[in-house]
């Protein structure tokens, strides 16, 4: 940093202030629990951080063996793009089954009776 | 055999039109005891199938052809069926077909019979014998079997691949998980060839839309690839 703050600096921090107080204001309003506002805390902070010292995403990106900072960010967010999409889709597929166990049940209903 | 209890299952999804002709074809080979799965139908399936009186059960909302199958089944199980065979609701299958699944059932020579329309050389639109063509390659990839027709709805079970055959794939996949099942139960299955008649009706559906039917199931299969590959991962 050097002392000066660049537009997407700005940007970044507003957005991601906006985002933990959001969370804050709900928290207190009792629509949201603690460790969603950690959760937020923890993200959002680490954007800001980021965003801050660039450093710390070239040093971790040395870390993990990538040259360029932004490489790292890009193997990375995809990867825990596809982990979530995964994690969704078996959510939904478990729902599906879910829904259909119930369908059947009702539909079953008049049968069992019968047999009882 | 005459004391044996036989349960024909007919899913159906909006076949108000076809299903009354279904179920008295059925009932005229000397089948009684027929269960209907409306599945979820916006047309009146279910009043039609009520009228004909056979065992209607109705799904709430429409989960699908494998679905509505498996809720047939486990009525089945509940009437304490001995053999069991599925039909579609459409009339493309013949009634009179019914004892060609059943005998191998009844010599005891299969557990699970599967109807293929393609052992007989017969005039079957292009756009079926894609979605075949698909599913067998389908389950052959993701199931280590084979049989020339994996997407017949055409089959015949006796009451121990009743109790063992449980499938979990709401759609068309279902076709091929039950020949997965019986791989994985060690059952019988054998292959009896059936006819198909794809009628006025059923032909009407899809009248001046075979290349959009081409598509669907081009777009079906992708779908089935996409689902036994999440089903491989969470099973």
């Amino acid at each position: 940093m050097t002392g000066e703050f660049l537009a997407y600096q700005v940007i970044i921090l507003i957005l991601c202030g906006f985002l933990i107080l959001r969370t804050i204001y709900l928290f207190l309003r009792k629509k949201k629990g603690i460790r969603e506002v950690l959760l937020a805390i923890l993200i959002w902070g680490s954007f800001s951080l980021i965003s801050l010292f660039p450093i710390i995403l070239q040093n971790f990106a040395h870390i993990l063996g990538f040259e360029l900072g932004v490489n790292a960010l890009l193997v990375i967010s995809t990867i825990l793009i596809f982990f979530i999409l995964l994690r969704t889709l078996l959510r939904m597929d478990k729902m599906q089954n879910d829904i259909t166990k119930i369908v059947r049940e009702i539909a079953l209903k008049e049968v069992k009776k019968e047999k009882i | 055999m005459s004391q044996d209890k036989v349960f024909i299952i007919i899913p159906a999804f909006n076949e108000e039109p076809a299903i009354g002709g279904v179920i008295d074809a059925v009932r005229a080979e000397g089948y009684e005891d027929i269960i209907v799965v409306n599945d979820g139908s916006l047309d009146k399936t279910s009043e039609a199938a009520r009228a004909k009186k056979c065992i209607v059960l109705d799904h709430l909302i429409n989960r699908g052809k494998g679905a509505a199958t498996q809720t047939g089944m486990d009525a089945a199980k509940l009437l304490n069926a001995d053999f069991v065979v599925t039909i579609d609701a459409d009339g493309q299958h013949n009634p009179k077909e019914i004892h060609k699944l059943l005998n191998p059932l009844f010599d005891e020579t299969a557990d699970v019979s599967l109807g293929s329309r393609f052992l007989l050389n017969q005039d079957i639109p292009k756009s079926k014998v894609l979605a075949n063509k698909i599913g067998n390659f389908l389950t052959f990839l993701f199931y280590g079997a084979s049989s020339s027709d994996t997407q017949s709805g055409f089959r015949g079970y006796n009451r121990q691949a009743l109790q063992k055959i449980a499938t979990t794939f709401d759609r068309y996949e279902f076709e091929s998980e039950v020949i997965y099942q019986a791989r994985v139960h060690q059952l019988r299955m054998k292959e009896v060839p059936i006819t198909v008649t794809y009628s006025n009706y059923s032909k009407d559906k899809w009248r001046g839309l075979e290349h959009m039917n081409v598509a669907q199931n081009l777009t079906n299969g992708f779908s089935m690839l996409f689902r036994m590959t999440i089903k491989s991962i969470t099973t």
